[in-house]
């Protein structure tokens, strides 16, 4: 999906959060971000494809794009629930020699066999030489269903949107520090994110959301973790467990948010406490406390779990939206750089060409793109096939068809009765050539208006000039009586001249003489 | 079993388009032999073929133009054949001549078959009616060539009104084909002479 190391100037970035697809578009020009335009449309019942044609990638059946269109590249962000987080340290190596070390420890941590997980790591600095190693994992079959499922997109990368959250945070939210933890309750369910130096260390999911606390808060109900089924709280193994093993769950109802409060202690203590399972499996710990950050739009019933955070001694603060650093189209309000949190990490991200991101889609990319190669390869060798292939029937078929009809043909025109007819048909010719027609040749020198002419003499002679002698009442006479030869061109008379004439004192008439040529009988290879 | 490394692989490749190749190479050029000798027999059949007329209408001016014909036959035979029919044509139009001539021709070759030209030549007197008539019903004579000279002469000093009734001169000669018998032999022609000057 990288095409290529070009500079942004804008992007493009879509996510399903909360229930919802949502896009941005998003320009960064003199270091100044402006949001372009948003987009959202709910999850139920509608697709990627369906948002894709909504954010204006509209493509035909077969996945081609129906009218090229000039749009900003794009990338998408990948839901977290079905991305497993670990973290490992081991000594500072080449990067080589790290990599078959994370091999190794995906191998033995990774519930499934190696070759269904993609597996994408990056390492922080640590402590004695060491480094802190984050793994990411995910079932290869889901990345790959996922990827088919945004290609209308075309999108340049596919990022984690737990990523894309916490660099909206970086950028759009107040209370900033370098190692937090942050907290992004959902409808369904919560994001916990460890993010130290604005890149994400450990990720994890509570299947509990505003929904869930609302709802079952309301009527007194146990909360169970999603994918546990035992009323027990979600411990960050368990999570990934379940994210790996379970990826494509049913995607959670949508909810409409209120601003409730939660009012049962029980179910608040409970939350409480799974929000400190999962804090432990990150390496939190009482003595050396990380703040604990609540993304929130404001509202009250993110004031409310931040009271109940605290009250279980966590010591959580509400972040909240600072519209400061970036440029807002009409009508977008702070509370919308909440609801767009991720999409607009994700463009942050992209726009800033951000290296260290973890990658699960590299081998799935790389995979796709081999594949296209291949079967670029394997359809000109087809193609190639089948034009030799035709080629040699053609040949073939020629062949056959020559041998044939010259034996066929030679057969008939070596037959006696053929070979009579055709010498026949020949002579016949020949003496059609050599016939003159005379009789009509005479017809045509008297067939015109020839008063006061007449004729004493006609002279015709192969290889010579037809001589026609005649007497005239005058010189007109003679003169209409060469017209009316002239004009038998289409006769086969030709080039029609006054031999010779005279007066005749006697009779007082003209005596004349006129040739002309008469077919091809005229020329001396007509004689026999 | 062991898998072939990329040179044995390569060498597998090599084998297999030689063992395909020789064979095209050997029979190819034979195939391509006997193809060639194919179209070039079929050129030739075709061009026989398109010598033949097929066209309909050609075929009724080619008839309508020589209604009737006899193959020719050797010099001896087809002279008395187209003088008598001649001469039976003329007698059938009422003309009068004077004693037919022979007059040789030139050689010519229809279809690869040799023939010489052979000429009457006659001079007789008859009614230009009666002349019309008779080269009306020439064509009908099979041994027939052409005409190959006709000069038709009045008499000039008659007014032209009172020529109906008069007899015109004609002077006429037509031609045929005669089958030109192979020459003989230098040594047979010798031979028949020295047979000749013995007696």
């Amino acid at each position: 999906m990288s095409k290529g190391e070009r500079t942004l100037h804008s992007v493009i970035a879509a996510a399903k959060d909360d229930g919802r697809f949502k896009a941005v578009e998003v320009r960064k020009q003199d270091n100044v971000v402006e949001v372009l335009w948003t987009k959202s449309l709910p999850a139920e019942n509608q697709t990627w494809t369906a948002f894709a044609a909504e954010c204006g990638f509209a493509t035909g059946p077969d996945g081609r794009e129906k009218a090229p269109k000039r749009h900003s590249p794009s990338v998408v962000g990948l839901d977290s629930t079905g991305v497993g987080f670990y973290r490992v340290t081991a000594p500072a190596l080449e990067r080589e020699e790290m990599a078959a070390i994370v091999r190794m420890q995906a191998e033995s941590l990774l519930p499934l066999p190696s070759d269904q997980i993609e597996v994408a790591w990056r390492t922080m600095p640590s402590t004695n030489g060491n480094v802190d190693i984050t793994i990411a994992a995910a079932r290869r079959e889901y990345l790959q269903k996922f990827a088919g499922s945004v290609r209308n997109f075309k999108p340049r990368s596919i990022l984690l949107s737990c990523e894309g959250m916490a660099k909206a945070w970086q950028s759009f939210f107040s209370e900033r520090e370098r190692q937090a933890l942050l907290v992004s309750v959902d409808a369904e369910n919560t994001q916990v994110c460890l993010v130290q130096g604005g890149l994400v260390t450990h990720a994890a999911v509570l299947a509990m959301g505003m929904a869930d606390l609302h709802d079952r808060g309301l009527k007194g109900g146990s909360i169970k973790a999603e994918g546990l089924g035992d009323g027990s709280l979600v411990s960050a193994e368990s999570h990934r467990q379940a994210a790996l093993e379970a990826p494509q769950r049913e995607e959670p109802r949508l909810r409409p948010r209120d601003d409730a409060t939660l009012h049962n202690a029980q179910l608040t203590e409970r939350f409480a406490q799974d929000m400190r399972t999962i804090l432990g499996s990150f390496g939190w710990d009482e003595s050396s406390t990380w703040p604990i950050l609540v993304l929130s739009d404001g509202s009250d019933a993110m004031k409310s779990i931040v009271e109940a955070l605290n009250a279980a001694g966590m010591h959580a603060k509400v972040s909240v939206p600072e519209a400061r650093n970036l440029k807002m189209p009409t009508g977008f309000l702070a509370q919308d750089i909440y609801q767009y949190r991720v999409p607009l990490g994700l463009s942050l991200i992209a726009l800033e060409k951000s290296s260290g991101s973890l990658d699960l889609f590299e081998r799935i990319v790389q995979d796709e793109e081999q594949e296209k190669v291949t079967t670029a390869w394997r359809s000109v060798a087809l193609a190639g096939a089948v034009a030799v292939t035709m080629l040699i029937v053609l040949l073939v078929t020629a062949y056959f068809t020559d041998v044939a009809s010259a034996k066929r043909w030679s057969e008939l025109v070596a037959r006696p009765d053929f070979e009579a007819a055709r010498q026949r048909q020949a002579m016949l010719k020949t003496v059609a050539r050599h016939r003159p027609d005379v009789l009509q040749l005479l017809v045509d020198i008297n067939a015109g208006q020839n008063d006061g002419v007449s004729l004493d003499s006609f002279q015709f002679k192969k290889g010579q000039v037809v001589m026609v002698a005649g007497q005239a009442g005058n010189m007109e006479q003679m003169w209409k009586f060469q017209a009316n030869l002239i004009a038998l061109t289409s006769k086969g008379i030709d080039k029609v001249e006054i031999a010779s004439q005279a007066a005749d004192p006697k009779t007082k008439k003209v005596k004349f003489t006129i040739q002309f040529q008469y077919k091809s009988f005229s020329r001396k290879d007509s004689v026999l | 079993m062991k898998k072939l490394n990329q040179q044995e692989k390569r060498m597998v490749v090599i084998g297999a388009v030689l063992i395909v190749a020789i064979p095209v190479f050997t029979y190819g050029t034979t195939g391509m032999g006997r193809w060639s000798k194919s179209r070039s027999d079929l050129a030739a059949a075709r061009q026989k073929l398109a010598g033949l007329e097929t066209d309909e209408t050609r075929q009724a001016g080619l008839i309508a133009l020589v209604p009737v014909f006899e193959d020719p036959q050797p010099e001896e035979k087809q002279k008395f054949l187209f003088r008598d029919k001649l001469h039976e044509q003329l007698k059938k139009a009422g003309i009068n001549t004077e004693p037919l001539q022979f007059v040789p021709g030139k050689k010519t070759t229809v279809a690869g078959v040799a023939y010489k030209a052979l000429r009457i030549k006659c001079r007789g007197k008859c009614k230009f009616e009666q002349m019309l008539d008779f080269l009306a019903n020439l064509k009908e004579n099979p041994y027939l060539i052409g005409v190959e000279e006709l000069r038709i002469q009045c008499d000039a000093k008659e007014p032209a009104e009172k020529r109906k009734d008069k007899e015109v001169q004609i002077d006429l000669v037509v031609s045929t084909f005669v089958r030109d018998a192979p020459e003989r032999p230098a040594g047979a022609n010798l031979s028949k002479n020295a047979d000749q000057n013995s007696r």
